[in-house]
């Protein structure tokens, strides 16, 4: 996809993925790339970004003899992705009109 | 590629990142790998970037961060704030000792859980007596790439002494793990392995084919039995002369390990219990000796790097050669080393004292930063016992002295 994400909107989408259910590293990464031509090396800061800013947390879970990183959406983080929720609301649709009347002309 | 050195690249280019940072960062990618399973590494560098990539990204999120600076500038701010301000002095010692306290606390609990690793190694390995190959596969993730696992021919309680004649094979790394008996390795004419044990039957030798190469794992883990084990087990590795290795790890074994004559691109002994010799050794890029309990001795290597961190037994050296980095950290006991040392040096939250004696060099070869230390120094004809006393020296060197942290007396003597 040519269209690049900002750092922002990446923060959101990945905050999404994690809304849904708790989540480790390499799951997440074959998430979000459904979607998005992202490479994982992003992902790792953005996770770690997010981890610092206190909207995600993480917890290990012991998995076939070792321990898998979970990571976990916090009540701050959950308030985070609503306001980044209602900012794309607005944003997408201001993208929408601008690109429609190009199409019209 | 193989994975260990994508790891190995990621991990020496995020250096400059303070070190819990690179060990969460490492963390993450080392467990994407475990995820990834069966994908190859290309697969891999397909989804993440090529090491220097990754470690680009990390770095410059790092350094965006408002409030956080290099951990370079982060440090000579300290050294201004302990010299502007002595009322600083007290808190930065606290924060030393709560440091220190940490340390021990890990190591500790470190060793308690190397314990009880073995422990459940052990049981599992009574669990299937017999079936050392499908125990293999159970064991490591590694395994299930081998295409190729061979079991010794001696059966079940025969013949307590052997030779495997390992030279149709072509190794270029080697892993030792677990083992309970003493080892050595040697110099000869061709691949082999001699043995000594009381349990034969317990020993597993697996070849693991790794982008072309071979990579030699050699277990003999303790069992349940094994309380009286005998002291006199040994098993002998021979390398052919000449012959140079990739890498060569040892970790969390039980006896003592003798080492002589080898040479490797890198030597990697971690959490072991006996008392280790090294002798003869040569790196062309480390050699890394970490949380052993029992004695080190080193005599005549050569290496880029040298690291030495959170040992507790005492840890001596003579004719040791370092070109680029020597790292002593976190050390319980004390450290001896006598070589010639033309690199930069760490000397860092050591508690044991450590006494390094430098050939072919003076004391204006190099520059000099102590910070935080609560054990006395000495460095050439100068020195200073005062507690948390701070000395900076530039001597417009290339190779540059940090002493930070220890509670243990330094000394650096020239010859």
């Amino acid at each position: 996809m040519a269209v690049q994400l900002g750092s922002v909107l990446m923060d959101a989408c990945v905050l999404a993925v994690v809304m849904r259910e708790d989540t480790y590293g390499y799951k997440l990464t074959q998430e979000v790339q459904k979607v998005m031509d992202v490479s994982e090396s992003t992902l790792y800061p953005v996770l770690r970004r997010l981890q610092k800013s206190g909207f995600l947390k993480t917890y290990d879970c012991p998995f076939q003899g070792r321990n898998r990183r979970y990571y976990s959406v916090t009540e701050k983080g959950k308030e985070q992705f609503c306001q980044f929720y209602n900012q794309w609301e607005l944003l997408r649709d201001k993208i929408d009109d601008i690109m429609q009347q190009g199409m019209l002309e | 590629m193989t994975k260990k050195e994508y790891l190995r690249e990621l991990k020496d280019r995020l250096s400059h990142l303070p070190r819990e940072e690179r060990e969460e960062a490492l963390k993450y990618y080392e467990e994407y790998f475990e995820e990834a399973g069966d994908k190859t590494v290309e697969e891999i560098i397909d989804e993440l970037g090529t090491p220097e990539e990754v470690a680009e990204k990390i770095l410059a999120d790092f350094n965006q961060e408002p409030g956080t600076s290099s951990e370079y500038e982060y440090r000579s701010q300290e050294v201004k704030q302990n010299v502007q301000k002595k009322s600083k002095m007290s808190k930065v010692l606290k924060i030393v000792l709560i440091i220190f306290i940490c340390i021990i606390v890990l190591m500790v609990i470190a060793v308690i859980a190397g314990f009880s690793m073995f422990k459940s190694i052990a049981i599992h390995t009574i669990d299937n007596v017999g079936m050392i190959s499908s125990q293999v596969i159970d064991h490591e993730n590694d395994f299930l790439e081998a295409e190729d696992i061979f079991q010794k021919t001696i059966s079940v309680g025969e013949n307590q002494d052997g030779e495997i004649n390992l030279s149709e094979k072509k190794f270029d790394s080697i892993e030792l793990s677990d083992i309970a008996s003493s080892f050595e390795v040697v110099q000869g004419s061709e691949w082999k392995l001699n043995y000594h044990l009381e349990n034969p039957e317990q020993l597993e030798i697996a070849v693991k084919p790794d982008d072309g190469s071979n990579v030699l794992q050699i277990r003999y883990p303790l069992t349940k039995e094994d309380q009286d084990r005998n002291r006199d087990e040994k098993i002998v590795l021979t390398i052919p002369k000449e012959n140079k290795l990739r890498s060569f790890d040892i970790e969390r074994c039980l006896g003592k390990m003798n080492l002589a004559g080898i040479s490797s691109w890198e030597f990697d002994l971690e959490g072991n219990l006996g008392e280790i010799n090294l002798s003869d050794l040569t790196a062309e890029k480390s050699i890394s000796i970490s949380q052993s309990l029992g004695k080190v001795d080193v005599k005549r290597i050569k290496t880029a790097n040298l690291e030495i961190g959170s040992n507790v037994g005492k840890i001596t050296g003579e004719e040791i050669s370092v070109s680029q980095v020597l790292e002593i950290e976190e050390s319980l006991g004390e450290v001896e080393l006598r070589g010639s040392f033309p690199c930069n040096m760490e000397i860092e939250e050591n508690i044991g004292k450590i006494k390094l004696e430098v050939t072919g060099a003076t004391e204006q070869d190099y520059n000099y930063r102590v910070v935080e230390s609560l054990g006395g120094y000495q460095i050439g004809e100068f020195s200073s016992k005062t507690i948390g006393s701070s000395f900076e020296r530039n001597n417009q060197s290339l190779k540059n002295i940090l002493i930070k942290g220890n509670m243990g007396n330094v000394a650096i003597s020239f010859r």
